[in-house]
């Protein structure tokens, strides 16, 4: 099955920061200057379901760790990262699964990566939009929803499927908060 | 001589074809004077040709061969983009590009690639077609710890 990689162009990663205000937090998110069992993570990528977050139940939320591209020492880690597959003798193969590549957000210049072997929990109360170092384009969500189900799961599909399955669900629930994605105008 | 795509070197074909009998009553002896050897046969039937016994290698050239028909494209995209892109195939010709992120994103994300195998090398299955999209009354029940 033809498809586009893993991930979006650079440019479609996260929304303008004059526009951030009107999206409230959601799962892909980054959030600045986490301390995780002592140690301080200089960003942190919200991985606990969206709908969950605004449940007052929900004490503690999910998150992955974010690392500078350049923390990977070797240039061949590099570029595993940033294209998420590698040709070995003509096979196209999935690469570092349990990552995700991050272009530069606002006021941060340099790409990251997400490892979704480093999970934590942190306090609801540590993550809000003020803390909020960047936010994530309902496009670029796509791309990560489907990275992370290969991860989890090791099931494959295309952006277009999983999108489609999320325009399903944006367009039906009318509780959904702030701009929709133009692919999942409200169901009447 | 067998050539895959023009792309790997030749199996050359034994100049004597071997009949369907001795075949049949001598394949040991056929497949340890040819095949083991590297060389292709031409087995025949009545003095005419119905098909080849070809050595294990040819096979895996042969596909190595019908893979690089599809890659080839890809890795001469990633070369002309300046795309670093992990390739063995690029290394075993030398090829080195230098990694500059923008530029093998930017690639990524415009060129079509199929995704063939997992991480742990097994094949794909794409799960398309397999998947319902159906919507899920969702409900809000708390436990009580």
């Amino acid at each position: 099955m033809s498809e586009h990689g893993w991930f979006l162009d650079h440019e479609r990663y996260w929304v303008a920061t004059n526009e951030a205000d009107a999206y409230p937090l959601r799962q892909g998110d980054l959030i600045r200057d986490l301390i995780v069992d002592g140690e301080r993570w200089t960003a942190a990528q919200i991985v606990h379901p969206t709908c969950e977050l605004g449940k007052p139940s929900v004490g503690r939320v999910q998150v992955a760790r974010v690392r500078a591209l350049d923390d990977i020492r070797d240039a061949a880690g590099r570029r595993l990262v940033t294209l998420g597959y590698r040709d070995i003798g003509g096979k196209h193969v999935v690469a570092v699964a349990h990552t995700f590549f991050l272009a530069p957000w606002p006021n941060h210049d340099k790409p990251a990566f997400v490892d979704f072997r480093e999970l934590a929990t942190v306090e609801r109360n540590a993550i809000s939009q003020e803390a909020r170092a960047a936010t994530m384009t309902h496009d670029c969500r796509v791309s990560w929803i489907r990275r992370w189900i290969y991860f989890r799961l090791r099931l494959i599909m295309t952006f277009a499927r999983v999108r489609e399955m999320e325009a399903r669900r944006i367009a039906n629930d009318p509780r959904f908060e702030g701009p929709r994605p133009e692919w999942a105008p409200l169901a009447v | 001589m067998f050539w895959y795509g023009g792309l790997t070197m030749p199996t050359p074909i034994d100049p004597e074809s071997v009949g369907h009998r001795r075949l049949k009553n001598h394949l040991s002896e056929v497949l340890r004077e040819t095949v083991h050897k590297g060389r292709a046969v031409p087995i025949s039937n009545h003095g005419k040709i119905d098909g080849y016994l070809v050595p294990p290698a040819a096979v895996e050239e042969m596909q190595w061969a019908e893979r690089m028909r599809d890659t080839l494209p890809l890795l001469m995209a990633a070369v002309q983009a300046g795309a670093a892109i992990p390739s063995t195939t690029l290394d075993e010709l030398g090829i080195e590009i230098p990694f500059d992120w923008r530029k093998l994103n930017r690639f990524g994300a415009n060129y079509p690639v199929t995704l063939t195998h997992g991480e742990d090398g097994e094949p794909l299955t794409w799960i398309d077609d397999e998947i319902e999209i159906e919507l899920i009354e969702e409900d809000d029940t708390e436990l009580e710890l």
